[in-house]
């Protein structure tokens, strides 16, 4: 078959994309959760007949592999039955789903009485039932705890809703009006989408679109095989920890093996820790996820995120590991093992092209809960989630204040959670000094200070990297750890675990200091006048660039002593080059 | 009478000059005179009125536009800024709300602060979210911020304080005490910028506002003074990007308020085109040189939004996502950008695929067939060599070289494809369109329009090029390219209201609140608005009362409009309701909360005369040239002809009609003809 005229090609891959536009619009206008409507945790996408993605719409980035395999579990479960009309839905992480709040819904295009395609709207919901309201609990065992399981079935069988599925989850979940609103905005992108799709069918044929659709998925592939294929044949691994699992204490090793050989690239998890007891565990597809966003970053921007990109990468883990569950393993909070999992991708693709691999970032949001009722009797609940700092990349200082690349989550308004919570928050803003420092810093911490006012509250954290820090690159110190304190005095207060529940009396404070980002590079090849900047700002201390940089700053003048400078940095580095012969270079690995 | 009006939109390359006096209206592009655009201003002005036999004395008014500020911000050229705030919270104004407005790019940068931390002070003192003192402001605090800041070069100083939306005493007692203290120096308080809740936003409007002010009053000053100097002794006023207009005296105190007034002075003329013409439902679609825009006007009203961002990027993703330029809380007319206009470049990937943009090559070089020096091909070229374009444009004064053109289009795309100039030409054309469409079709989307019902009035040098392409892609089956398309934002200003806007936050729930409260907080505004307002104006001065609502744990509120036959908060939470459930599909049992308080206070403009057009007089012979309309069609011969000598009745297409400063494009599935004012309608009329 001929191939198509590329602008044809193009204009078409245009159209689609303004369909998944106008599906991810819809979703963000007619939800009803925060989640949903100003979080943005969904995803929007249209496949083809035989469930490969053609084209995402606006996309939260650890959603970037759910697609497929939700489609595989609902072309095994109804490729026998299509019908037009039909809309199925499911969230089993055992038959593909990614965690139980994650609801893929999928409903079949037909143009002409024929099965064309399929769109699909993955959201996450504020509840799907079981022991924890949020359905997101750290600290669940197995995945019956976690909430409703809902395998691929049918939501619409020919346009009749089916009413037994819908009073099922009606009982089973905490806030059912929101969950349908949502489930609601799903369903209803995904018949515009339909209407849509068939003017597109119309006007460019349905053959012309199956066509075009393939060439669109080909393109993606050989592109990113000739990037794949411009990188250094080799084998790269990496290791990165979760400090802790929250049930024990014991930290849990991600460990991966990246393969390029000619176009093709295999990441490999072997030598990953077996599954764990909390709700960490990650299914294969988020796994996929977390290495696709890894890959994405570092190959030419304008690739499409379809199933040609997603062939041209394999992944695989061992089933029982915590990048790849096996029943009953619970998996609410396994965030956390995303984004470790992306940093861990990120640390062997630096061994590969250095020049365009930042050092790790603070390591994913810390989550902050209190919860209790006010004195009046109403209940009060604070999900406050604290992130921040990407790590120092090569040319450039890491970003500060941001928000990582894996979640593009935004912070809470100090006055909005004061106006809505019984609490006050008494600093929100950069640690000095704690970005890891490198001749590229990695960005600073934040700290924010919560004070409860009411007579008392439950105190849920979960966060990590204080044990095992966010690494540095190609000379860069890592950052700084994360701290959770109680009560935080000038000189100390009450060090609490990074995973807790506890609680809160009034008048306390928790104070939560996220790590600080990774450096990148050598301080002591760092510009003189940029750490003088640093110190100006305040950002970073005279007595900590004298140490870290070898930068001795005229404190009255407000400039660089260029000769002490030029005798300290020759010191520091006849002392550290000594010291590092002494250290191993693998300096992230943890032995018992 | 009709008075003599006369409308200046200075951009960086040209200032649209327009006037409208009783002998009618005339039009004029004269080139800008960086730094100093006051000249090119007043030079346009003289030569404007001298073409009409007129005197600059005769003038009434002059409303102006300029990108003066947004300039100062994107080139960081504005005053040296202090900002003053909470103690903890000096780190505000940088973290912002952390989100990232592109995917997957570990390289992004986020823009520098316009205040860096060296210059952001804290106080000690707090407020807590009822309004109650929590920690004073006392007077040794205040020395010592005083003392500080004599060691710091202080230009302008904005202030910011936690929860001052509720309670404005420490800023207003810092506010006066620097005044004094600091006479050079312009002061912003928040709670006079933007009085309501969030504090970044709150502090990143005030920053904006304390940094571009010194710069809006040097420039409105000069400006001002050569006016009068030119004899000109009319009243200047200056747009505002919610689509009004004040007196120049009022604009220095938040001249944050006229960043980004060009651009909405394009709706606001398209919807005075529009009530004029009887359209409801339109998306206008400007394009220029860099930038395409589009905005909806829905059921006779224009779209706003609450909030914008300078410099920001264009993309559909950056309308979801803020975070790429520097916020600014001011209700603004709702425009989508798109990175194509007429200098778009269209490249091939390294597999051999088109794209188009989202580089420029900008008004320098230019398009490659400018002759200026481009060497990459735009869409300019691409419309050049499939007869779109002539190769005189504005009348004569800009000649395009073909050859160029095709040439640059050859090396840099046909070859690479394989495939003809011709092709590739009419490839990127339509390519440029598809990217124009997302943005379109995302403005009334995101309001649950459907695009296919609206009109689209397309203007800008671009935009009657594209009109037609773009309405196919869209399903719009009806155009209008008003006359004097290149410089129809200009002609905008002289159909905009006087405005003032007041605001008061609230944040209260509406069963905690009387509406005896709600009453005479909405009196305290409105007198505060007349004062500003009837210095001059207090003829025909209207005002409306708009209330900010939410149910109560929702993030967002929704703008509702408090008519008089209003008096109670249950019949305002049903209205609420209602407007919810058209917004956002559903409305929920939970309780309501008032978050702020808005007045309009209007002053009218006299309607403009629109302007009959002479009968058509065909001044020369008919002239034709080749134009390309795809392979259907291939190259036909198409005539060629000037706006006043179209046909009043319906004529099937093909046809160009060429302004003095755009060209519409009439494909041959369109028909189209001109209206007793000049505008072209063009109808999808497949053959």
């Amino acid at each position: 078959m001929s191939r198509l005229d590329p602008f044809t090609v193009e204009l078409m891959s245009h159209r689609l994309s303004a369909i998944t536009d106008e599906m991810s619009l819809r979703v963000v206008r007619t939800a009803m959760s925060v989640g949903i409507k100003s979080l943005m945790d969904f995803s929007t996408a249209i496949c083809n007949r035989s469930g490969q993605v053609i084209v995402q719409g606006l996309n939260l980035p650890l959603h970037l592999g759910a697609v497929p395999d939700a489609m595989e579990a609902f072309l095994r479960e109804f490729g026998d039955s299509i019908q037009p009309d039909d809309v199925y839905l499911l969230n089993d992480p055992y038959s593909g789903g990614m965690h139980l709040p994650d609801i893929f819904v999928a409903r079949p295009l037909f143009y002409r009485n024929a099965h064309a395609g399929f769109a699909v709207v993955v959201a996450h919901h504020t509840d799907v039932g079981g022991r924890v309201p949020g359905s997101s609990a750290a600290d669940s065992s197995e995945i019956y705890a976690e909430g409703l399981r809902l395998p691929p079935l049918r939501l619409d069988n020919g346009g009749v809703r089916n009413d037994t599925l819908e009073k099922i989850i009606r009982a089973n979940v905490r806030l059912p009006q929101i969950l349908f609103a949502d489930l609601q905005a799903q369903v209803t992108a995904c018949r515009i989408a339909e209407e849509r799709y068939r003017d597109f069918c119309a006007e460019f044929g349905a053959k012309g679109v199956e066509r075009a659709t393939a060439e669109i998925i080909d393109n993606a592939e050989t592109r990113t095989r000739a990037a794949i294929a411009a990188l250094p044949d080799g084998v790269y691994t990496a290791e990165d920890f979760v400090d802790d699992a929250g049930i024990g204490r014991n930290p849990v090793r991600l460990r991966v093996s990246i393969t390029i050989d000619g176009d093709k690239i295999l990441a490999s998890f072997d030598g990953t820790d077996r599954q764990v007891d909390g709700a960490i565990n990650a299914t294969l597809s988020f796994t996929k996820s977390a290495t696709y966003l890894a890959i994405k970053s570092i190959t030419p921007p304008d690739i499409p995120c379809n199933q040609g990109f997603m062939d041209a990468i394999s992944v695989t883990a061992p089933p029982g590991t915590v990048v790849n569950l096996v029943p009953p393993a619970a998996c609410a909070a396994r965030g956390v093992t995303g984004y470790r999992t992306a940093d861990v991708v990120f640390r062997a693709l630096a061994k590969v092209v250095p020049e365009r691999v930042p050092a790790a970032g603070e390591g994913g949001n810390s989550g902050i809960r209190l919860a209790g009722y006010t004195s009046k009797g109403d209940p009060f609940f604070l999900m406050d989630a604290v992130v921040g700092s990407w790590g120092g990349r090569p040319g450039k200082d890491g970003v500060e204040g941001i928000a990582p690349l894996a979640i593009n989550i935004a912070n809470t308004p100090v006055e909005v959670l004061e106006a809505e919570h019984p609490m006050r928050v008494e600093a929100y803003g950069f640690v000095p000094d704690s970005g890891g420092a490198g001749e590229y810093r990695g960005g600073l911490a934040l700290k924010r200070d919560i004070k409860l006012l009411e007579e008392s509250a439950t105190l849920s954290i979960r966060s990590d990297r204080r044990r095992f820090r966010p690494y540095g690159l190609s000379g860069g110190q890592e950052g700084s750890p994360s701290w959770n304190i109680l009560n935080p005095t000038a000189d100390g207060g009450e060090i609490i675990p990074t995973k807790y529940t506890g609680n809160m009396k009034k008048g306390d404070v928790i104070r939560h200091i996220t790590a600080g980002g990774g450096g990148w590079g050598d301080p002591l090849r760092r510009d003189p006048d940029r750490v003088l900047e640093n110190v100006l700002d305040e950002k970073l201390t005279a007595t900590y660039v004298r140490k870290e940089y070898g930068v001795i700053i005229d404190s009255a003048k407000k400039t660089v002593d260029v000769e002490a400078t030029k005798i300290l940095r020759e010191t520091l580095k006849y002392e550290r080059s000594a010291a590092s012969t002494d250290r191993g270079e693998d300096h992230g690995s943890w032995e018992e | 009478m009709q008075k003599h009006l006369v409308g200046v939109d200075v951009g960086g390359t040209f200032t649209d000059v327009v006037c409208t006096t009783p002998n009618g209206i005339r039009v004029l592009k004269v080139p800008s005179t960086p730094p100093d655009f006051h000249v090119g201003v007043v030079d346009g002005i003289e030569r404007i009125v001298a073409g009409m036999n007129g005197s600059v004395t005769d003038i009434d008014e002059v409303v102006h536009a300029s990108t003066a500020a947004t300039n100062a911000i994107l080139e960081r050229q504005g005053a040296t800024t202090i900002l003053v705030t909470t103690r903890g919270f000096r780190d505000v104004l940088e973290i912002g709300r952390l989100r990232v407005p592109v995917l997957y790019d570990p390289m992004w940068d986020k823009p520098a602060p316009l205040v860096p931390r060296r210059h952001r002070l804290e106080v000690d003192e707090r407020i807590d979210s009822s309004g109650v003192v929590i920690r004073p402001l006392v007077d040794d605090e205040i020395d010592s911020l005083v003392e500080r800041l004599r060691k710091l070069p202080v230009e302008a100083i904005a202030i910011c304080l936690i929860n001052s939306y509720v309670n404005p005493d420490h800023e207003r007692v810092l506010a006066d005490r620097l005044a004094r203290d600091f006479p050079e120096a312009y002061i912003s308080a928040s709670e006079s910028v933007l009085p309501s809740i969030k504090e970044f936003e709150r502090t990143s409007t005030t920053v904006v506002n304390a940094y571009v002010a010194p710069i809006m009053d040097s420039y409105l000053k000069s400006l001002q003074t050569s006016l009068v100097g030119a004899g000109c002794n009319g009243s200047l006023f200056v747009m505002q990007s919610n689509g009004g207009m004040l007196p120049v005296g009022e604009v220095i105190k938040s001249p944050v308020f006229s960043i980004g007034s060009g651009p909405a002075a394009g709706v606001i003329a398209a919807l005075s085109l529009a009530t004029q013409l009887g359209i409801k439902d339109a998306i206008t679609f400007d394009m220029g040189g860099t930038t395409a825009k589009a905005s909806l006007i829905e059921d006779g009203q224009i779209s706003r939004s609450s909030e914008c961002e300078v410099g920001g990027s264009v993309s559909i993703y950056s309308r979801l996502i803020k975070g790429s330029g520097y916020l600014i809380g001011v209700p603004a007319i709702d425009l989508a950008e798109v990175g194509t206009g007429g200098g778009g470049v269209i490249s091939v990937d390294e597999q051999g695929g088109p794209h188009v943009g989202p580089q420029s090559a900008g008004a320098i070089p230019g398009p490659a067939c400018y002759g200026n020096g481009g060497a990459e091909p735009t869409i300019t070229d691409a419309n050049l060599h499939l007869g779109y374009l002539g190769t005189a444009l504005a009348g004569g004064s800009l000649q395009l070289d073909k050859s160029l053109a095709d040439k640059c289009l050859l090396e840099r795309v046909a070859t690479r494809l394989g495939d003809t100039v011709t092709h590739a030409a009419y490839g990127a054309h339509q390519l440029a369109n598809a990217g124009m469409m997302r943005a379109a079709m995302a403005v009334s989307v995101e309001r649950g329009r459907d695009s296919r019902k609206c009109t689209l009035i397309a203007f800008g040098g671009s935009g009657p090029v594209h009109a037609a392409g773009l309405a196919q892609q869209l399903g719009i089956k009806r155009i209008v390219i008003p006359d004097h398309p290149g410089v129809f934002s200009a002609l905008g200003l002289l159909s905009a209201d006087l405005e003032f806007h007041g605001l008061r936050s609230i944040v209260r729930r509406s069963d905690d609140l009387e509406w005896s409260e709600v009453d005479a907080s909405f009196a305290d505004i409105e007198a505060a608005l007349r004062s500003s307002a009837t210095a001059r104006h207090d003829s025909g001065l209207s005002l409306e009362r708009f209330a900010d609502l939410r149910y109560v744990g929702q993030s967002s509120s929704l703008t509702v409009p408090v008519t008089m036959d209003l008096s109670d908060l249950g019949s305002l939470a049903t209205k609420f309701g209602r407007a919810h459930e058209k917004e956002y599909g559903y409305r929920l049992a939970n309780d309501v909360e008032v978050e702020s308080l808005r007045v309009i206070a209007r002053v009218p403009r006299e309607t403009l005369q629109a302007v009959r057009m002479p009968q058509s007089v065909p001044a020369d012979g008919p002239r034709s040239r080749k134009v390309y309309f795809g392979s259907t069609f291939e190259w036909l011969d198409t005539p060629v002809i000037q706006r006043a000598q179209s046909p009043t009745s319906c004529e099937q297409g093909p046809a160009v009609v060429e302004d003095y400063d755009a060209t519409t494009l009439v494909p041959p599935s369109w028909s189209y003809f001109r209206d007793e004012y000049g505008n072209l309608h063009l109808r999808f009329r497949p053959g």
